[in-house]
């Protein structure tokens, strides 16, 4: 389990992260959403141990992972922007992982080599951007890590790649329990492979929660009704085109049909939230910005 | 999966080594070039020329050749801590520092010896093909390069892990190897020009503080040839000491940035300074050294002379010292935005503090300048640099002159016309040392007035007991070598000399004593007499007994000198040179 506990960083008194705890779960897919300047990438560098933090705690399975290459050995990390010198070909920078990381598995890296095809020779400052981004992910999956942390981690691909990535990292979630964080400033991006998620802003987290607990706890409903809504329907958002009311309506479909029930409706359609609708209203109420985090 | 510590990662050595191979490289074929293929293409040979030839090159590879490569091949290695792209990649991955510091470290040094050791043995090579053995000298060569190359490579990658910026790197590098010089140059001209009086004769701090002014100043590379007959037959190499001390500098240097490598911050990428607590020093550094340099620049070229006005010095320092700590603080911000009330509060404060400093020195709140030592604390005095006399007359009238030119302080500097500069030294009974040095008006060079500072001065520098005491030492310390009397004589003004021990000049020197006494012979500056014709002029030649110093003194003589001219006939010099 990947843990953080209070962390504080700041940079020349600037509060990059302010008491900022979260905790991801063995084998889970972790979204961390926020808005630019939120502290996404200073959160995963603490995390990768290129940060020191200033205070608080990052473990991994209970042991501290900056300065320790014991718990570093099994993460890998895809920043936003990827490293390479000058001359560096894939080859180049394949032998630094495989001399870096002692699970570097060059079975996988070769059979990966059919699906990325890129030209390993070739120096990767001529490759495009989304080149550069497939060679990050075919060194990444190739260590086989147990942790794997990426910063805005599609930004380049074209869509047909971005879904074989992905299919290929939860793969790898399913057979060998890997543990995936994952930033994105796009909770849509995120919305088809993460169990868990965390919203940041201003380098606080503003909410942690699964998926799952998220979107069982609230429901879209679209009805027109004879009575008027019981007083026990708990709504957190109404609007009315004509006689068809749309409400947010907080707790699960099976709770909310017997309540609806009572109101004789006439059309009564139960759809679950995107997880976009949910951080809004989830979060509507809070003193926060919702616009500002969202787009 | 278990795994144990270790402090070199292969994979980051081979790394580094073949990124790194364009330059050891050129390392290599540059010395290839100068060495061994240079020795197969001379022709000719004399003893011992392959040797002094490869002792001539060591004096270029330990100086400038490692004081360049050492810089270049430090930043090869370490410039991955100034991106950020690089420095979180290499952050991120599961290497400690230690192994990462350890790897590129030797990787570096590497760099050096593997070209250098295989020079070695090709110049060994060569020797053997030309018919000299070199081995020794090639060794020597080998180890002296490596040492230094160890010294400059340690002090750059410790300034590596000073900064975080790619163009500071270097820029501090040659900092450290002037800053010394530069800054003892710099305070001694403010000093000068506040301080009545001062006078350094000494370094400020020790030369090794700047290493390449250092080596470029000393032959750190010292060979002793020994010769029979006039001809080479052996050599010692006596430069080990400091050779060795480089070394082991350079090693202290390393795991001083290993220490500082342990504690950075890769945040720090791209800060012109990486290490905390060095800002301030940066930050006030830059703003003493600006205010002083550019603020005396400035300062001279408003006055357009070389006396400089305190009135016109201060606003100018006060003026440079803003420009300074402004262009600090947008190097430590990485911005031009630095107009903040903190940054008001510290450069007022390093005003306030340079002002304070700069009106102690000119006020004399220290009292230096007031100061003159008590005649009966005095045990000799010397004038102008002269051999100390300890004559109570002449130290009395020395420590009255010397209190005169303090009372007169305003009319000595603000003196606009001819002047005699003056070094006055007064060795105390305690052991003490006090030295004080006056440019002291003279009035018309062509016509000096006897009543000015400098004539009165010149006057007391020419006392015969003075004028004695520095051409025939007392000192039992001090030896008399050789005299000779040079002359020009015959109808073509032929030079000629007369080359002769102490016991046979003893009649000589005995005259010239005598005429000394009388002041006719011996006096110098604004006193000196014209010479005879022939221009004869007698060259005492002394040693320090234990041969650490030797000093020549030439008197002319002149036509009043009448008991030395008589001696120089009875050694048979020609009449028309006496004349």
């Amino acid at each position: 389990m990947l843990e953080v506990k209070h962390l504080t960083k700041t940079f020349d008194g600037f509060p990059a992260l302010s008491d900022l705890s979260l905790t991801v779960p063995r084998g889970s897919v972790y979204g961390l959403v926020g808005p630019n300047g939120a502290g996404k990438s200073t959160l995963i560098r603490c995390l990768m141990g290129i940060y020191r933090p200033d205070a608080g705690e990052i473990t991994l399975d209970e042991q501290p992972i900056y300065e320790h290459p014991e718990k570093k050995k099994v993460m890998v990390y895809i920043p936003d922007e990827i490293f390479f010198e000058g001359g560096d070909s894939i080859r180049d920078l394949k032998k630094l992982y495989a001399a870096a990381y002692p699970s570097f598995d060059e079975g996988r890296f070769d059979r990966l080599g059919e699906v990325f095809a890129l030209n390993q020779r070739q120096p990767i400052r001529r490759f495009s951007k989304g080149m550069q981004k497939q060679t990050a992910f075919w060194l990444a999956i190739s260590c086989r890590p147990e942790v794997l942390i990426l910063d805005e981690p599609v930004d380049g691909l074209d869509p047909v790649m971005r879904r074989q990535i992905m299919r290929m990292i939860l793969d790898d979630v399913a057979e060998h329990g890997t543990t995936v964080l994952v930033s994105s400033h796009n909770l849509r991006e995120l919305e088809d492979i993460c169990d868990h998620v965390g919203i940041m802003h201003q380098g606080k987290m503003l909410l942690e929660r699964s998926l799952s607990a998220l979107q069982d706890n609230m429901v879209k409903v679209q009805l027109v009704a004879e009575l008027p809504l019981p007083e026990e329907l708990q709504v957190v958002h109404q609007s009315v085109v004509g006689r068809v009311q749309t409400l947010i309506v907080r707790g699960n479909a099976d709770a909310v049909q017997p309540l609806l029930a009572q109101c004789h409706p006439l059309l009564c359609d139960i759809l679950p939230l995107s997880l976009e609708e949910v951080f809004i209203y989830e979060l509507g109420g809070v003193d926060y910005d919702v616009k500002d985090i969202l787009l | 999966m278990t795994s144990k510590t270790s402090f070199y990662n292969p994979g980051l050595l081979r790394r580094s080594l073949l990124k790194g191979a364009p330059l050891w490289g050129l390392w290599l074929l540059f010395w290839l070039l100068l060495l061994p293929v240079y020795l197969l293409t001379r022709q000719d040979l004399v003893p011992f020329e392959l040797t002094r030839y490869l002792f001539d090159c060591l004096v270029v590879a330990g100086t400038f050749g490692v004081f360049f490569y050492g810089l270049a091949v430090a930043w090869l290695q370490f410039a991955w801590l100034y991106r950020t792209r690089s420095a979180y990649h290499y952050a991120s991955l599961p290497i400690r520092r230690e192994t990462q510091f350890v790897s590129r470290y030797l990787s570096g040094l590497l760099f050096h010896l593997v070209p250098a050791l295989a020079v070695t043995l090709l110049t060994m090579a060569a020797g053997v093909v030309k018919g000299e053995n070199v081995a020794l000298p090639a060794l020597i060569f080998l180890a002296c390069s490596t040492l230094m190359f160890l010294f400059y490579y340690g002090l750059a990658v410790f300034c590596a892990h000073l900064t975080g910026h790619v163009a500071a790197m270097p820029v501090l590098y040659l900092i450290a190897n002037f800053l010394a010089p530069v800054l003892e140059y710099v305070l001694l001209l403010v000093a000068n020009a506040l301080i009545f009086g001062l006078s350094v004769s000494q370094h400020l701090w020790p030369l090794w503080l700047s290493p390449l002014y250092y080596c470029l100043n000393r032959n750190i590379f010292s060979v002793e040839w020994l010769n029979r007959g006039g001809e080479t037959i052996g050599y010692v190499f006596t430069g080990w000491k400091p050779v060795l001390l480089f070394g082991a500098a350079g090693l202290v240097l390393a795991i001083l940035a290993f220490l500082l490598f342990r504690r950075r911050r890769m945040e720090s990428a791209g800060d012109v300074i990486a290490v905390s607590w060095l800002k301030p020093v940066f930050r006030y550094g830059v703003t003493l050294c600006c205010g002083l340099t550019l603020g005396m620049i400035i300062a001279t070229l408003i006055l357009n002379s070389s006396q400089i006005h305190f009135g016109t010095l201060l606003p100018c320092i006060l003026f440079a010292s803003i420009v300074g700590f402004l262009a600090a603080e947008m190097l430590l911000e990485k911005t031009i935005r630095v107009f903040q009330k903190k940054n008001f509060l510290r450069l007022g404060g390093a005003l306030v503090a340079m002002t304070l400093v700069l009106l102690a020195c000119r006020y004399d709140v220290f009292g230096f300048t007031r100061y003159v030592p008590q005649a009966d604390g005095v045990a000799s005095v010397s004038l102008d640099g002269r051999q100390p006399v300890d004559n109570s007359t002449i130290i009395e009238k020395t420590i009255a002159l010397h209190q005169e030119i303090v009372a007169n302080r305003h009319e000595v500097e603000e003196n606009r016309g001819s002047f005699r500069a003056y070094r006055i030294t007064y060795y105390l009974k305690d052991g003490g040392r006090v030295e004080r040095y006056y440019r002291l008006p003279v009035g018309d060079h062509s016509d000096p007035d006897p009543s000015s500072l400098g004539y009165r001065m010149e006057v007391l520098e020419n006392d015969p007991t003075v004028l004695l005491e520095n051409y025939f030492f007392t000192s039992d310390q001090i030896r008399l070598d050789s005299i000779s009397v040079e002359y020009v004589s015959g109808e073509f003004g032929t030079y000629d000399q007369i080359n002769m021990t102490p016991a046979q000049g003893e009649n000589l020197l005995e005259a010239m004593r005598k005429d000394v006494s009388l002041g006719t012979l011996g006096k110098t500056g604004l006193l000196a007499e014209d010479g005879v014709s022939g221009n004869v002029s007698v060259y005492l030649q002394y040693t320090y007994q234990d041969g650490t110093w030797d000093r020549g003194e030439t008197l002319y003589v002149t036509p009043e000198a009448t008991h030395t001219l008589e001696a120089l006939r009875e050694l048979g010099l020609p009449e028309e040179a006496l004349q």
